[in-house]
């Protein structure tokens, strides 16, 4: 699903988490002033430079177009033309500043998390979620399918065919699949509670990942000093 | 039947691997669902519009997740599982499940203690999305760059859409009670793990 935005050499996930939410919770304090454009284009350099720029461009070009939405949006109920160009910069900023977080695999996230001690349980349900959501997407492809062979394609119209025709067979796979994975996930030895479990290729934190942590930090502080 | 009884009894026993995964692809349809119905909504910044929109299908997944997962914390646990693809797009979005989902079952424990009744079910389902209001008023006034004294200088708006996604909250969780029903009388969904382990 996001694999368009991966980066060919991923950050270290906790540093892009931080760098993530550090450049969001700045950029949103000092949000009203102008000088905000002038942060995100350097996080976008910086984020471009690191090699994420797959992911610039994508986040930029997407919340550029919503922002341009929502700024007219706001310029015409607000009447001043500084609320546009406030919503536009927020939008921008959203998109920006979630790029370090864009870029990441789920499976390194997966692996930092469960390096950080962090319960398999939960590292294995966010894992299945994200890696389901294309499976899902298929189910419901069939399911509609399905239903253009019974007869029901073009009922979406009348809620009680869509009940019984698309929810139940949907709610029925759903169990089906998780039937199926727990089943498969017992079978090849998972525990929740396995202490000696190892970590396939661990991630490391390296150099790339410093540099790039103190590059946000300090435009962060230059935006609060020139703000 | 022995496990449904062990269970009834200490409702906070520890959740099992198969009620993790259901959770997991539960949440991953509603992931599904959030990206199917948001690009309808996401350019207008009317509030708690995008909340009403996904409410029904939000409500109708927690309540057959609920239905078959009867042990506190089943709801925290999917709000964490369904906000983990969107951390990726923003942190904002993460916290706005996650704490929706935290707070609806601390009512649910207020109110009712544990998920035996249906009614217990259909409640915290159905306030689910409602409660994620206040954090989508905190993020969309800093998005808009309106103050709370705008929103309440023209309230109407905001209170329709609010109630909205009360009303289609309880709905999609009625449609998820009478889904889960007919797939117990099925045979096809088991509460309290009655199914066997591999």
């Amino acid at each position: 699903m996001l694999e368009f935005f991966h980066a060919k050499k991923p950050l270290f996930p906790p540093v892009g988490f931080l760098c993530s939410l550090l450049a969001l919770g700045v950029g949103m304090a000092y949000s009203s002033h102008l000088v905000l454009y002038g942060y995100i284009a350097a996080l976008a350099l910086l984020f471009a430079l690191f090699g994420l720029w797959r992911a610039v461009l994508g986040a930029g070009l997407m919340m550029g177009c919503f922002g341009l939405l929502t700024g007219v949006l706001s310029c015409l109920t607000a009447g001043s033309f500084a609320s546009f160009f406030e919503t536009l910069g927020r939008c921008l900023l959203l998109g920006v500043a979630a790029v370090p977080m864009l870029s990441l695999p789920a499976a390194d996230m997966t692996r930092s998390l469960r390096q950080m001690k962090c319960p398999g349980a939960l590292t294995l349900g966010i894992l299945v979620t994200i890696r389901f959501i294309p499976v899902l997407v298929g189910e419901v492809r069939q399911i509609r399918e399905a239903m253009k062979t019974r007869g029901a394609g073009s009922a979406w119209r009348r809620p009680q065919t869509i009940y019984r025709a698309f929810f139940i067979p949907l709610t029925m796979r759903i169990l089906g699949i998780s039937d199926a994975l727990s089943l498969s996930l017992e079978t090849r030895g998972f525990r929740l509670k396995n202490k000696d479990a190892s970590v396939f290729r661990p991630v490391r934190f390296g150099w790339r990942d410093g540099v790039f942590a103190v590059g946000t930090g300090i435009l962060s502080v230059l935006l609060g000093v020139l703000a | 039947m022995k496990q449904k009884n062990i269970e009834k009894k200490n409702p906070f026993r520890a959740f099992k691997l198969k009620d993790f995964v259901f959770r997991a692809v539960l949440s991953a349809a509603m992931t599904l669902a959030g990206g199917v119905t948001m690009p309808l909504v996401m350019h207008t910044t009317l509030f708690g519009l995008r909340n009403m929109v996904a409410s029904p299908l939000y409500a109708l997944f927690c309540a057959i997740g609920l239905s078959k997962v009867r042990k506190p914390g089943a709801l925290s646990v999917i709000g964490l599982f369904s906000g983990a693809p969107l951390a990726f797009m923003s942190v904002v979005m993460f916290f706005n499940n996650l704490v929706a989902g935290i707070l609806a079952e601390l009512l649910m424990l207020l109110f009712f203690r544990n998920y035996q009744k249906k009614g217990a079910i259909l409640f915290t389902a159905g306030i689910y999305m409602p409660l994620s209001l206040p954090v989508t008023l905190l993020f969309s006034m800093w998005l808009n760059g309106s103050s709370f004294s705008d929103l309440v200088a023209a309230p109407i708006p905001a209170i329709f859409t609010s109630i909205g996604t009360v009303i289609l909250g309880f709905f999609g969780a009625f449609l998820g009670c009478k889904i889960a029903k007919e797939l117990q009388k099925a045979g096809k969904l088991r509460p309290y793990g009655e199914d066997a382990d591999a």
